[in-house]
């Protein structure tokens, strides 16, 4: 049966995304009603959206529905592009992090209350995080605790912990764990000076205590009452507290200082520059994949075209340079992400089609791969033909500099091993490449011994 | 000693099960029974510390707000009229 539910909206039974005719639609089921209406007249809503906190939307015709059950159907405002929780960056997961806090605190000022905040429910939308669950509000009961607590804690509070205080590269726990990092792994795996800072004490140290304590409780808890609204802001409260007290400085990590410790003469980068400027003056408009960004300077060419990039690297600290200039500079249009080339995100979740795979999430109009290829050939023993299939499957458009052997950064991946390669040439490059995509311009780079091609697919 | 320890404990844990008091749960996220029940622990004690740290942010405002006006008052009368 294909009726458009997207793959990773079934848990909720007050509604799911779906569809139709290539557009995405957002059903609201009956069941949400009461929900649903005391979220849109309390004025939530309209603060939410208005603050860029919410996701907006419009209400189309109940005629789209694709069940019977349901009450409304909506059209949300498009993500310009869906990325996932362990792609962040530490300052991006921490901007996610107190948004859902304030989207809290808001909810209880309008008798409201958040009732899932997976961090898969935040997205970039114009360079900030925004909230896209329209269906994650409930009634707030009066003495109830916060029934997302638990998520906020795997969700945010730990992982951005263990980043801050263990090794930045913990996010990809999110990877694996796709309802949060569980709190005794966290507990377990921080260091002990963090049981000294009563935050992390409480909302990690002790929750993860308390978990393990109650885990085989058979009997459910019987009423309500303890907790009063000032109680639950106290925890929203002391839940920012911790996240703001949480900090990663990017330094010592593979390409931080990237530029800095290149072999490109003054002339030679701003010849490639240009280069790279021309060849996507030529192109269509549409996004851009920037793979080995770093920290993305070539990214704001695109950028400053008016493309929207999706700016990718494998370094943690060149990501999070490059989100904090965007967040500096103001630049809505580039979103910095982390990602491994060599094991890009695949499907995951229920069935594997819950959360998307780096491919499902394209094609993009064009990929920039500049700088990378040898490091996928010589540290990855990629042969040419992969990478240039690869490419092929997630751009129409491929700007890609070749390195040859010659060159200083490649003679030092070679420093230490058997040099293998022996169809690392220009000329296999050439053929490899040029069984997936035609070559419409090849440019030496400026005082260098670099060549910048421009390619198409045809077809 | 230990024994004691225990004991204390356990009458802890238990009178803390015992005051669980979280009613029907209607989300589908399961809160987890721990994470409820810690918050019951803690709540009086940050809700508390978050009435105080208002009181003292408004206090401060208060007395921030008085001053600034006391300085813009001074700052308001025309050269030459200073006792």
């Amino acid at each position: 049966m294909n009726d458009g539910k997207h793959g990773g909206s079934f848990r909720d039974p007050n509604g799911f995304i779906f569809s139709k005719d290539g557009i995405l639609y957002r059903q609201v089921n009956v069941r949400c009603r009461d929900a649903f209406d005391a979220m849109m007249q309390s004025g939530l809503y309209g603060d939410l959206v208005g603050a860029e906190l919410l996701i907006d939307h419009e209400e189309v015709a109940s005629s789209l529905a694709v069940s019977g059950d349901a009450y409304k159907v909506l059209r949300p405002r498009l993500v310009p592009f869906v990325s996932y929780p362990h792609e962040w960056c530490f300052s991006q997961l921490k901007a996610a992090a107190l948004v859902t806090l304030d989207i809290q605190k808001m909810a209880l000022e309008h008798g409201m209350s958040l009732k899932d905040c997976s961090a898969f429910n935040v997205q970039f939308v114009g360079g900030k995080p925004v909230f896209i669950d329209t269906l994650s509000f409930e009634r707030y009961r009066v003495g109830e605790p916060w029934v997302a607590y638990r998520q906020f804690c795997q969700h945010f509070l730990a992982p951005l912990a263990l980043m801050s205080n263990t090794d930045v590269r913990l996010n990809q726990l999110l990877r694996v764990y796709i309802d949060g990092v569980p709190l005794d792994l966290a507990s377990s795996l921080l260091p002990l000076r963090t049981r000294l800072r009563l935050p992390l004490l409480t909302h990690i140290h002790l929750h993860a205590r308390f978990q393990r304590r109650y885990e085989g409780t058979s009997e459910k808890p019987q009423h309500g009452g303890n907790v009063s609204r000032t109680a639950l802001l106290g925890i929203v409260d002391n839940l920012e507290s911790a996240v703001n007290g949480l900090k990663f400085v990017p330094r010592g990590t593979e390409w931080g200082e990237y530029y800095g410790d290149t072999n490109y003469t003054d002339d030679g980068l701003r010849c490639k520059e240009r280069l790279v400027e021309e060849f996507l003056h030529g192109l269509e408009p549409g996004m851009v994949w920037d793979l080995g960004a770093n920290t993305g300077r070539f990214s704001r060419i695109a950028a400053v075209q008016g493309r929207y990039v999706a700016s990718f690297d494998v370094d943690p600290a060149a990501v999070e340079k490059n989100y904090l200039s965007c967040v500096e500079d103001g630049r809505r249009n580039i979103l910095p992400l982390l990602l491994d080339l060599a094991n890009p995100t695949s499907g995951m979740g229920w069935a594997g089609t819950e959360r998307m795979s780096l491919l499902e999430r394209g094609p993009a109009e064009t990929a920039l791969v500049l700088a990378l290829i040898h490091h996928l050939a010589i540290s990855n023993n990629l042969p040419f033909d992969r990478i240039a299939g690869f490419l092929s499957e997630i751009c129409t458009n491929l700007i890609v500099e070749f390195v040859p052997k010659d060159d200083s950064q490649v003679r030092r991946l070679l420093v230490c091993r058997e040099d293998v390669f022996d169809e690392f040439t220009q000329k296999h490059f050439e053929e490899a490449f040029g069984r997936f995509f035609r070559i419409v311009r090849a440019e030496k780079i400026a005082d260098s011994l670099r060549t910048l091609y421009l390619m198409k697919k045809d077809g | 000693m230990r024994r004691s320890r225990f004991v204390l404990h356990s009458g802890v844990w238990a009178a803390l099960a015992v005051l669980v008091c979280c009613g029907n749960a209607y989300a589908y996220i399961d809160p987890g029974t721990g994470s409820y029940i810690l918050q019951i622990v803690i709540a009086s004690l940050v809700g508390a510390a978050f009435t105080l740290k208002l009181f003292w942010k408004r206090l401060r405002l208060f007395v921030s707000n008085t001053f600034s006006k006391g300085k813009d008052r001074r700052e308001e009368r025309p050269p030459g009229k200073d006792e």
